[in-house]
């Protein structure tokens, strides 16, 4: 697995990544040029959240993931019109996982490398390098997009218990909010450890998780919640220590 | 010290506003006039310096009939249909007018001719009737007229004030609807979106052209209506955000205020500026029905967006001024919840005509959907949720999987609990409501990458609806379709469908409409993408039924 990181992120795997991208959709244009050309129409139009997103009949056929990652690779377009084309990638992960880790491995663009990285939640362990690597990024916003992402791989626990370390307080309440989602037993006393955070947002999230972990042992370990400052908290505290 | 009737004057009223044939009584009656001695320093910042003086109402003359890029309140002789209000004094002798408090908004009008206004403070008037032409030219602008007798000294008072502007709630009837008919390929329109507006709303629906506008479909986020009115008179508002098409001045529908509303009568302001937020859009700024709240009545509704406190908020200088209309006093919800952030991603409010309020309150309820989707059989096919995933759909080939994804289901017991239900006592209480207010709407979210962990509609947000007036005159909810099916277009074998239909009022008609690829997959609903223009409420006039709020 690391060997595989390794070798995505080095030089000469881009380089070869992007030929071999290249002669892939040179091969599309033979084989299937109404696909292509559909993949070519392809417009972008402004999601309600303000970003762009891509539409049009082409996202239907086969030539799409390879186009659309030939284009990123390219780097020519703007930032937010690159930011659709990955969107649109990224949610085919799990059909093309070596496309959107090979984008992710050679892009520059935090915002594109965050909307990559969000759809490696359809991968399979093979994306787990990535998100550990993510985790260390010095983005707290890719750190955050890879611990919201790990929650997602039952591998993940153990890397997300780690996350429960991070500086940002954001980072902190995903991944305690994700390893209740997981069940990940050995997470708890790491968790109970968050009961007294600086951050309300990470004292929720930790009660929460050790209420999805194991609510009889939670209850006593966070009744001295019930005072907390945060009424959220507080909320939560009561529930679980009723 | 309180003070006899001074004139004898028109039928029934002392002060009267009147317009041919649109006479209406303003109701001001003048016998027993309150003490003259309390004065606007009297008063608190912000607050009517006379509480119970009568009111002479009038809409601000803030709309450009002219469409030369100037307010008519700069330019000159008032002359539309709602630049003034019209009232008439019957002195029996010769008297004295003194006008204070906001002069700088505040003109009357005699005889073509500005007879009143900041530099001209005081007036005589001859014996007999006059009919005088009140303009403003802000809302809320305040002046308080002292009419002396000059034989005898008695005086008597009126506040003269501008309107504040009221946005619209859902319970007014609909006199316009606005949506975009876009297209960006086979399957990948609103056509059919379009259509069913069109069969049933007649010849009140309006479409938005697609290229003018850049493909931006999002037509309640640009824009938002409300009304000013006085006795004599209404004029319909439009407020263009500061979301500028989420981009630059010009970008997606940033013209479409000027474009297709502003007009004669037909005002238009904007508040605030720089750079917006997701919350200066309009789905996030919405208007309950006439609600009482601890005793206090809201005759017409309160309004509410999503602000968490922090970066996540409306323009500030827009928020302030929503609440300097003090009629409708704000209230502000978390809606940092949601990547998009709007507070109609999961509420509404719906007339229901057979029930003691009149109205309810759609809230989102997640514990509703999961009944609806246990209740399916596991194995049926959901076309619309199966794996299409460069187009931005879901991950679900079938009810089935949506029960069995425990993430899903641990993600929106939390919004349940962390979120809407807090959420929803919040509610109860901001707007005087309980539990037989609600319809409880089937919702279920999921998470968005790349977008810090915060929520989307995955079932299509049905409380994220329209409310508006068939042709035939019939109040209409148009909701998105869940597609809760295997056959696309069986609505009738939809049982999210069956369900919802059963928790809204009988007495309205429901649509279903088809949202899917252009706006829910683009992260909105059928509200998102529509707008209405609403019938001023004439339920209720602000000067008398609101006053109190004008008091505080």
């Amino acid at each position: 697995m690391i060997h595989l990181l390794i070798s995505l992120l080095s030089p000469v795997f881009a380089g070869s990544f992007e030929s071999d991208l290249d002669a892939q959709v040179q091969a599309l244009r033979g084989a299937s040029p109404q696909d292509v050309e559909l993949v070519d129409q392809l417009q972008v139009m402004p999601t309600r959240a303000g970003f762009l997103r891509l539409m049009g009949p082409g996202l239907e056929t086969e030539a799409a993931s390879p186009m659309l990652a030939l284009r990123l690779i390219q780097g020519q377009e703007p930032s937010e019109v690159r930011q659709a084309l990955a969107r649109s990638l990224a949610g085919d992960c799990a059909e093309h996982f070596e496309l959107v880790a090979g984008v992710y491995a050679v892009e520059a663009d935090p915002e594109v490398r965050g909307i990559l990285l969000s759809g490696m939640s359809r991968a399979d362990e093979r994306a787990l390098p990535l998100l550990e690597q993510a985790l260390s990024d010095h983005s707290p916003e890719l750190r955050l997009e890879a611990a919201r992402v790990l929650g997602y791989h039952s591998q993940g626990g153990d890397l997300l218990v780690g996350a429960l370390a991070d500086p940002d307080e954001h980072v902190r309440a995903m991944a305690a909010r994700k390893l209740g989602y997981l069940g990940h037993a050995p997470a708890f006393d790491a968790l109970g450890g968050l009961l007294s955070d600086d951050s309300a947002l990470v004292r929720l999230q930790a009660v929460n998780a050790l209420e999805r972990l194991d609510a009889d042992r939670a209850g006593p370990l966070v009744s001295p919640l019930v005072q907390d400052g945060d009424l959220g908290v507080r909320r939560a505290a009561e529930r679980v220590a009723r | 010290m309180p003070r006899g009737p001074l004139f004898l004057l028109l039928p029934a009223t002392l002060l009267a506003c009147n317009r041919g044939d649109d006479h209406k009584d303003v109701g001001v009656l003048l016998v027993g006039t309150p003490d003259a001695d309390v004065g606007p320093e009297d008063a608190a910042p912000g607050t009517l310096a006379h509480a119970d003086l009568p009111i002479v109402p009038v809409v601000p003359n803030v709309d450009d009939d002219d469409r030369d890029g100037s307010l008519d309140w700069g330019q000159g002789r008032p002359e539309g249909d709602n630049d003034f209000s019209v009232f008439t004094i019957d002195a029996p002798h010769k008297v004295t007018l003194t006008l204070t408090g906001d002069v700088e908004s505040l003109r009357i009008w005699s005889g073509g001719a500005v007879v009143m206004n900041d530099q001209v403070t005081t007036l005589e008037l001859a014996k007999g009737p006059h009919e005088l032409e009140l303009e403003a030219g802000d809302y809320l602008a305040e002046g308080r007229l002292v009419v002396s007798d000059n034989a005898t000294g008695e005086a008597v008072e009126v506040l003269l004030m501008g309107a504040p502007l009221i946005l619209n709630h859902h319970l007014q009837p609909s006199e316009r609807v606005a949506s975009m008919r876009a297209s960006y390929g086979t399957s990948w329109n609103n056509y059919d979106m379009i259509d069913d507006y069109h069969r049933i709303l007649g010849d009140s629906f309006e479409e938005v052209r697609m290229n003018t506008y850049q493909s931006d479909v999002w037509v309640q986020d640009e824009i938002e209506f409300a009304t000013l009115t006085s006795a004599d008179g209404a004029m319909q508002f439009v407020i263009d955000s500061i979301r500028n098409g989420q981009g630059q001045a010009g970008a997606g529908l940033d013209d479409l205020a000027e474009d297709q509303f502003e007009d004669v009568d037909f005002g238009l302001g904007t508040w605030g500026g720089g750079q917006a937020t997701s919350q200066d859009s309009f789905g996030n700024l919405e208007i309950s029905p006439p609600v009482t709240v601890d005793g206090v009545d809201y005759p017409f509704g309160r309004i509410y967006y999503g602000d968490n406190g922090g970066r996540m908020a409306p323009t500030q200088k827009l928020q302030d001024f929503l609440a300097a209309q003090r009629v409708q006093s704000p209230v502000e919800v978390d809606s940092s919840w949601l990547c998009v952030g709007h507070v109609d991603e999961y509420s509404s409010f719906i007339p229901d005509p057979g029930s003691e309020k009149g109205f309810k309150l759609v809230f989102g309820d997640i514990d509703a959907a999961y009944a609806v989707l246990e209740a399916m059989d596991p194995d049926t096919v959901l076309t619309r949720y199966e794996p299409t995933p460069a187009k931005g759909g879901h991950d679900y080939a079938s009810v089935g999987e949506i029960l069995e994804d425990a993430q899903l289901r641990a993600y929106n017991e939390d919004i349940q609990r962390d979120v809407l239900d807090p959420q929803l006592e919040q509610f109860k209480t901001e707007f005087g409501l309980d539990d037989s207010d609600i319809v409880f709407m089937p919702s279920l979210f999921e998470e968005v990458g790349w977008c810090g962990g915060t929520a989307l509609g995955l079932i299509p947000g049905m409380a994220n609806l329209i409310v508006a007036d068939a042709e035939d005159g019939q109040t209409t909810l148009f909701l998105p379709d869940p597609y809760l099916r295997t056959d696309e277009d069986a609505q009738e074998d939809d049982p999210m469908i069956a369900q919802v239909v059963s928790l809204l009022p009988a007495d309205l008609d429901v649509a279903f409409l088809d949202d899917w690829h252009m706006y829910h997959i683009a992260m909105g609903e059928v509200h998102c993408g529509t707008n209405v223009v609403r019938t001023p409420d004439d339920g209720a006039d602000w000067w008398l039924d609101a006053r109190h709020l004008l008091e505080n």
